[in-house]
């Protein structure tokens, strides 16, 4: 494309990102409902929480149980057996937050509360 | 061509055009954001759908904070895994970090500082279509919902004005640009003129582009895709749109005096921002927020002793 091949495009922007050491908390409900997900595979699977753009806030949280990635730039947390990563990137962001699962028809599933937010949208999947 | 007569005669203000086409050096913000899910990211930011663009299509949508208010215009050419950004002048810094800070984890996406790469001109007068054809561009081909392919320059239709012509252009290629352009009938104005232009075209910059502003009260509905699902900003835009109730309306103000640009308390009317405002003469004409419930008033004093006509604006 020709509008590309010219000179003076920067390097990546790099985002500034703080570090922190990520402390969660996850209630007993929240730990049943993580269970079952793994569906008994808590050895070779791991629970990845981050956070992202998007969302009516700013950020939209996302949760993803997968095989662990090769990636030495997560901080691992053991929460009753099972393998929970947070990205350097988002430690900043999703540190201090407490994961509640609701069982309920409306508005159920996991609940974050973070107290790093100024604000969350009405559906609580976006924080900012 | 008959669509240039058309479009020509629709133009409320086109008596302030050049006969032929002026272009402009626009300054602006540029960014690339580079990677295979280039669209889902900017769909995650940016208020309208940015998921099924075509190779060269293009999309104008705004970049707004949790409070619904402006913090961008993006204006996206899609060049399949990635693309370019075109914003306001002034903004691009804060609005790559933006890009940056949210990127997933899992996502290989890398955004880029092009203001030096890349520079916006803007072909606008009366007959714009006669430069381009010298140039060997067919004007009929050229819409605001994609980007025509010159050479190495990338050519569209301005979302808010029809008879402005966007270009992008690799920055070493901008004089010779400029100079086919003036060969073929053009004329090369300054940024006072563009200011001139601008406010009789209604083409809204940084000035009224910013986070003082929420896009309904500027009239900008055609930028927020309420049916997209979240973007930062989208549950304001939502409560806006179904309670119908906007504080604030934009106008143009023509007056034989000098409109103050700022905000100034108008007895029976309340406060009103003046934009940006240009001189002709011994008068002015200007952009302006006014409160909604004065929409339909004829004219505004200021404290200055100032009047100025108002005119509404369809964007």
């Amino acid at each position: 494309m020709g509008i590309m091949d010219g000179e003076g495009f920067s390097l990546p922007v790099v985002a500034s990102v703080e570090v922190v050491d990520v402390v969660i908390t996850f209630t007993d409900s929240a730990k049943a409902a993580m269970r079952a997900e793994f569906q008994g595979d808590e050895d070779s699977r791991v629970l990845v929480i981050s956070a992202q753009s998007g969302g009516c806030s700013g950020y939209l949280y996302d949760m993803k149980i997968i095989e662990e990635p090769d990636d030495d730039l997560f901080q691992k947390l053991d929460v009753d057996g099972m393998t929970v990563l947070i990205h350097n990137k988002d430690s900043a962001l999703l540190s201090g937050i407490t994961i509640d699962f609701k069982d309920s028809l409306m508005g159920g599933g996991f609940q974050i509360e973070n107290p790093n937010a100024d604000r969350a949208c009405g559906c609580g999947q976006s924080f900012g | 061509m008959w669509l240039w007569a058309v479009i020509r005669l629709n133009m409320a203000n086109s008596k302030h055009l050049h006969p032929v086409a002026q272009v402009f050096s626009v300054p602006s913000s540029v960014s690339i954001v580079e990677g295979i899910s280039t669209l889902e990211h900017l769909n995650r930011v940016v208020s309208v759908d940015t998921l099924e663009m075509q190779l060269l299509g293009r999309k104008d949508g705004l970049i707004c904070n949790a409070n619904g208010r402006i913090l961008d215009i993006a204006t996206v050419c899609n060049l399949e895994a990635r693309a370019i950004i075109l914003g306001n002048y002034g903004t691009g810094d804060d609005t790559r970090q933006n890009l940056a800070s949210g990127i997933p984890w899992n996502e290989d996406l890398v955004v880029k500082d092009a203001d030096g790469a890349i520079v916006q001109l803007v072909l606008i007068g009366k007959a714009p279509q006669r430069c381009l054809v010298g140039l060997g561009i067919d004007p009929t081909e050229l819409n605001n919902e994609k980007w025509l392919e010159f050479g190495n320059s990338l050519f569209s239709i301005h979302w808010s004005c029809s008879e402005a012509v966007q270009i992008l252009v690799p920055t070493s290629h901008r004089e010779s640009l400029i100079a086919a352009l003036v060969e073929n009938g053009a004329e090369y104005s300054d940024s006072v003129q563009w200011d001139v232009v601008r406010i009789c075209s209604g083409i809204l910059d940084y000035h009224e582009l910013n986070s003082l502003n929420l896009p309904f009260e500027l009239g900008l509905q055609r930028l927020v895709a309420l049916d997209k699902g979240c973007y930062p900003g989208q549950e304001i835009h939502a409560r806006m749109e179904s309670r119908g109730a906007l504080a604030r309306c934009l106008v143009r103000l023509n007056s034989s005096g000098i409109i103050p640009v700022g905000k100034s308390k108008i007895e029976n009317v309340g406060s009103v921002n003046v934009t940006d405002t240009y001189q002709v003469g011994g008068g002015s004409s200007g952009l302006a927020l006014i409160p909604n419930a004065a929409a339909e008033i004829d004219s505004l004093l200021f404290e200055n002793g100032v009047i100025a006509k108002v005119e509404s604006i369809q964007l």
